[in-house]
């Protein structure tokens, strides 16, 4: 296969043909590693057609091969992956890709290449790859034991393993007017709105403005399309709020007329660090849908070899890039639309055009006239039925129809090396339907058109189907008789290229009953590749109408879904990749932790310190040791994510009670109690403390998790209940530090700072809070404890806590030390500690952890209390939360059984380690009415291992709290 | 995504704000049967047409009001602050463009009743 031959139509033709070029900038590229030459303004795909490079790529299935198709986003043929590495973008569109110097580009399959290439063998095995074979073999052992090999053979490249370098933009804008499509309508829609002083956003997916009409030699009022856009281009750029978008596609229509724009910016611009895509979400009032129209194929044999191309493609590679498709060329049609091409190739490039086929009865005069006088044959009531060629087209034979077109009286063989087909024009609505707007397939045009008015999407232009509008350039295209050749063999007749799918596939699938056009879409996956069917639902609509004896119109369509082209998923992500992925909340103390060894890690959204890590030492190491000094000495933890309300307000006392179990009316000041909040449904939401600072003013502090949500919470039932209620609530998580001094040294370290707080056994009892000041700071302190030890939650304003924190180390040194998360969480286990969402679940309720009886005594009524009394939370087989001790180390999740118990499972163990000073393993578990089997044994299932354990009631050290009334 | 009119701010992006789900529902007394205590708790209409419901405008002005949904089109027909009636709206209507109708600001009725 020479791929050198040059299909450029170069001498006095230039001047006319190959708009888009600038023929003195020429580019060096490399296709398959071989090097090929075309122009800047050339595709990828017009400088391979014009270096006569016919096979670009094999077909996904039957590994056929393929070449050019097209001339746009529709293509479904010419797939290539653009540079290597890194890099490297699969199945992209040759058609689009301009060519810069340097551009590497690699076809998909063919082994060992695309000329040569050994998957052809399952195009001769065809038949027993029918659509749906894989639900009817390999079927033993599994199918998973071949999946590897099919992946391999379906060819779509294969994906980079190295993170992309690319950058990609997520941008907004909200507009009055949204005008898609940037052909003569949209120019003329987004003029017209301009000039009413409207905010505009006008896009195009082309490289320039004006679409068709800048080569198609039609005029627009009055002039020529080429003449006249540069025209409408100035009056544009005088507008007073108008943003174009070039490059741009709309691929999506959301609720509410949100659209996402999808801009390719040129390979180069993106390798000097420009973003690869950008992906515009835009709010717009009204949007004006200037889409044009897609050309449909014929179907008939063999319609996929290389050479076989749309008509209007071919003439756009002519009279856009000066590249004719063939050198003996045919052209098949059941419309107007492709004489022009017929007219250019033989006057303006001199290319041998063989015949004209046209399956009408009859043609328009002017148009039989015309190709008289350029001496071309015509044949109508004709239509290619079979195509010959080994790899690329050379020959074509054609039937002779019979009057209803449902047989064929003659053959007739031609000779050629390429056959442009036109099978009509379908509105490219796929906007229009995914904003709602129906769709009915209309029998004069062969094509789905609008039939409703959309209140906010206005479609002008060839999209609308409507072709006398002025805006449109498609003289009437009107279609008579079936795009498909009568002649078999159906399972040879193409009609998705992407997928491979056949007249044949859709035949079966009819005969296995799937009917509906969904259900045949699913089965035979016409219409499910990544082009979406955009040159292949129409055929597969047409002819799953005409089997089952309906009218196309009877049938309906698809469903037609965002996006209408593929979109890189880096584009949606925008700059949130990497560390912009979710926000990072840092602790004040966050420096001193990453100077001192921490190992931070995600809770949430905060970084917070899991352990610090000394010399030599693993975690778990570390972790045995931080726990050990805080038993027996003393460690400092930056417990900051806490969160902190704070509620004012004369009826806060009376708001707050309505939220915890607990009775409220009986605090004191300065005394902080410990408290469950639940939801209506009387599930545990949240713990934490209560302490009243004023009769008016009272502060809360939640878990770290649910900080934000617990305020929300407040603010909600404020809001929508009790409005009447007179309080303010105000999170304060952030604005203090909060340093937890914890250990038996605990007092003797803090009374060494500068205060005015009374740290005395006798003066400050556990559960209490004093304010005062603290090294000259304002300062809130906590006698609770989560350690278990005696500790002091020190509260000072956030800038305060590094200077606090190091005034501590200083003055703790040399036994007190940092202690993280881990061994935070180790202590609390031994003392029976509830975590939430750890011990809790979203159905334990206040008795399954210990405080029913704290809920029933409570007179007032509360969230949840009405539930609590549901028959469900009073059952005495609930799930309770007990201690276990065994032998060996307790796993996390490990399922309970009780002895002679006749379930599945009694319970799981929740939370699991080995005390502090005893090195014993111990755990924590939800149990089977786990309150009455103190004392007995259960067995520990964990992934097929069984051990003993012996349930006890936590906790495990320390039963009196002597250590944390200290 | 919705675009939904806050009656505070304007009409925002769907993630700015929490869904609160439907409005207007009277919570029953504490001595109601189980029976129609967890029909309260679990059981909400599925209306196909307007659906009054609750949002949040979280990531703004924090304030809570109500929406009136078309739960096929998702067409906004009406928003209203928080404790108010909602508008007389006709089943059939289809708005274009999100409209803000306030009704008479009555004394806070018929809103989800508060604990006994």
């Amino acid at each position: 296969m020479s791929d050198t031959a040059s299909f450029r139509i170069g001498g006095i033709s230039a001047r006319s043909l190959g708009s888009a070029l600038h023929r003195d900038q020429p580019v060096r590229f490399c296709f398959d590693g071989q090097p090929f030459a075309g122009f800047a303004g050339d595709t990828l795909a017009s400088a391979l057609l014009a270096n006569g490079a016919r096979t670009i790529g094999r077909s996904f299935k039957f590994h056929r091969p393929r070449g050019v198709y097209s001339c746009g986003l529709e293509e479904p043929n010419a797939l290539v992956q653009l540079a290597s590495g890194a890099r490297a973008v699969l199945s992209e569109r040759a058609t689009l890709v301009e060519l810069s110097d340097d551009l590497e580009a690699f076809s998909h399959a063919g082994w060992p290449n695309r000329h040569w290439d050994i998957g052809r063998v399952l195009d001769f095995t065809a038949p027993l790859w029918a659509a749906g074979f894989y639900n009817k073999t390999f079927l033993w052992p599994n199918w998973h034991a071949y999946e590897g090999l099919v992946r391999r053979m379906a060819g779509s490249g294969r994906a980079p393993g190295e993170p992309d370098p690319d950058r990609y933009e997520v941008c907004h804008l909200h507009c009055e007017v949204l005008v898609i499509g940037g052909g003569a309508a949209g120019l003329n829609a987004a003029s017209g709105a301009a000039h009413t002083g409207a905010r505009v956003v006008l896009a195009d997916a082309g490289v320039q403005l004006g679409g068709r009409c800048n080569w198609d030699g039609s005029q627009v009022n009055g002039v020529s399309g080429a003449a006249w856009v540069p025209v409408i281009a100035k009056r544009l750029a005088g507008a007073r709020d108008l943003r174009i978008l070039r490059r741009t596609t709309a691929v999506g229509h959301y609720e509410r007329d949100v659209v996402a724009l999808l801009e390719r910016v040129p390979v180069h611009n993106a390798q000097r660090g420009m973003p690869r895509e950008r992906y515009w979400i835009v709010r717009a009032e009204h949007i004006v849908l200037a889409t044009g129209a897609i050309e449909q194929p014929l179907i008939f044999c063999n319609n996929d070899r290389p050479g076989i191309m749309l008509a209007g493609s071919a003439h756009e590679y002519l009279r856009r890039y000066g590249v004719a498709v063939g050198r003996r060329v045919l052209v098949a049609t059941n419309n107007d639309s492709a004489y022009a091409l017929v007219r250019d190739l033989k006057q303006e490039a001199q290319v041998e055009v063989l015949a004209v086929l046209d399956t009408r009865i009859e043609v328009p005069r002017r148009l039989a006239d015309e190709l008289r006088a350029l001496a071309i044959p015509l044949h109508v009531r004709s239509i290619p039925v079979d195509t010959r060629g080994f790899g690329a087209l050379s020959g074509v034979s054609v039937g002779r129809l019979s009057r209803d077109a449902q047989r064929v009286e003659s053959v007739q063989h031609f000779s050629c090396d390429a056959l442009a087909i036109s099978g009509g024009w379908s509105p490219a609505l796929q906007l229009y339907s995914q904003a709602g707007g129906r769709l009915v397939y209309c029998e004069h045009s062969n094509a789905l058109e609008p039939v409703t008015k959309h209140p906010t999407m206005t479609v002008a232009g060839a999209a609308s189907g409507d072709s006398t509008a002025t805006t449109s350039l498609l003289s009437p295209v009107r279609s008579v008789g079936s795009r498909v050749s009568p002649v078999g063999p159906t399972h040879r007749q193409w009609v998705d290229l992407r997928h491979d799918v056949t007249v044949a596939d859709l035949e079966l699938a009819l005969r296995e009953n799937y009917s509906s056009i969904e259900h045949v879409k699913r089965y035979t996956t016409v219409g499910m590749a990544a082009d979406q069917g955009k040159t292949s639902n129409l055929a597969a609509l047409e002819i799953i109408a005409r089997r089952r004896g309906l009218k196309p119109s009877e049938l309906g369509h698809t469903t037609l879904r965002p996006p209408v082209v593929p979109v890189t998923l880096g584009a949606i992500a925008g700059r949130a990749v990497g560390e912009l992925f979710a926000p990072s909340r840092q602790l004040p103390m966050h420096e001193w932790h990453l100077a001192h060894g921490a190992l931070l890690e995600n809770y949430g959204e905060w970084r917070r310190p899991a352990v610090y890590l000394e010399a030599g030492e693993s975690r778990h190491e570390a972790i045995r040791r931080e726990a050990h000094a805080v038993r027996n000495t003393a460690g400092l933890f930056d417990g900051s994510a806490l969160g902190k309300i704070e509620v004012h307000g004369p009826d806060a006392l009376a708001f707050l009670d309505r939220f915890y179990i607990n009775d409220l009316t009986t605090l004191k000041a300065g005394r902080v109690r410990y408290g469950l909040m639940l939801r209506e449904s009387g599930v545990i939401f949240d713990d934490g403390t209560v302490v009243q600072l004023a009769p008016d003013r009272f502060l809360l502090t939640t878990t770290s998790a649910n900080a934000g949500r617990v305020s929300a919470w407040l603010e909600e039932w404020h809001q929508c209940e009790w409005p009447q209620l007179r309080v303010a609530i105000l999170p304060v998580t952030e604005q203090w530090a909060c340093l937890s001094l914890a250990g038996p040294s605990a007092r003797e370290i803090l009374s060494k700072l500068e205060t005015n707080i009374d740290f005395s056994a006798a003066a400050f009892p556990h559960l209490g809070l004093r304010e005062g000041r603290l090294l000259g700071h304002p300062t809130r302190v906590y006698r609770v404890s989560f350690t278990g030890e005696l500790t002091y939650e020190i509260n000072v304003p956030a800038d305060a806590g590094p200077r606090v924190w190091e005034a501590l180390v200083d003055t703790g040194q040399p036994v007190l030390k940092p202690f993280g998360l881990e061994a935070l969480l180790l202590m609390r286990l031994e003392k029976g500690f509830l975590h939430l969402g750890t011990d809790t679940d979203g159905t334990t309720v206040p008795d399954d952890v210990g405080w029913g009886e704290v809920a029933a005594n409570k007179r007032a009524d509360f969230i949840g209390k009405r539930s609590l009394l549901l028959p469900e939370h009073v059952r005495p087989d609930r799930l309770q939360l007990v201690g276990l001790v065994g032998d060996t180390d307790i796993i996390v999740g490990s399922h309970l059984r009780l002895t002679g118990s006749g379930e599945i499972t009694d319970g799981w163990v929740t939370s699991a380690g080995r005390a502090v000073l005893t090195g014993k393993p111990i755990a924590l578990a939800l149990l089977r009415s786990g309150r009455h089997c103190v004392g007995a044994e259960v067995s520990v299932h964990d992934v097929g291992q069984v051990m003993r354990a012996r349930v006890v009631n936590p906790p495990f050290l320390d039963p009196a709290g002597d250590r944390m009334n200290a | 995504m919705l675009r939904i009119p806050c009656p505070y701010c304007g009409v925002r992006d769907e993630p700015e704000f929490t869904f609160g789900g439907p409005s207007h529902v009277t919570r029953p007394a504490f001595a109601a049967t189980d029976a129609e205590w967890a029909d309260y708790l679990f059981n909400r209409d599925n209306p196909k047409g307007i659906h009054y419901e609750r949002w949040g405008h979280a990531y703004g002005c924090g304030r809570w009001f109500n929406v009136a949904r078309h739960t096929v089109t998702h067409e906004i027909v009406a928003a209203y602050r928080m404790g108010e009636q909602p508008p007389v709206i006709d089943q059939g209507q289809r708005g274009a463009t999100p409209t803000l109708d306030f009704a008479e600001d009555r004394e806070g009725t018929g809103k989800r009743g508060a604990p006994v």
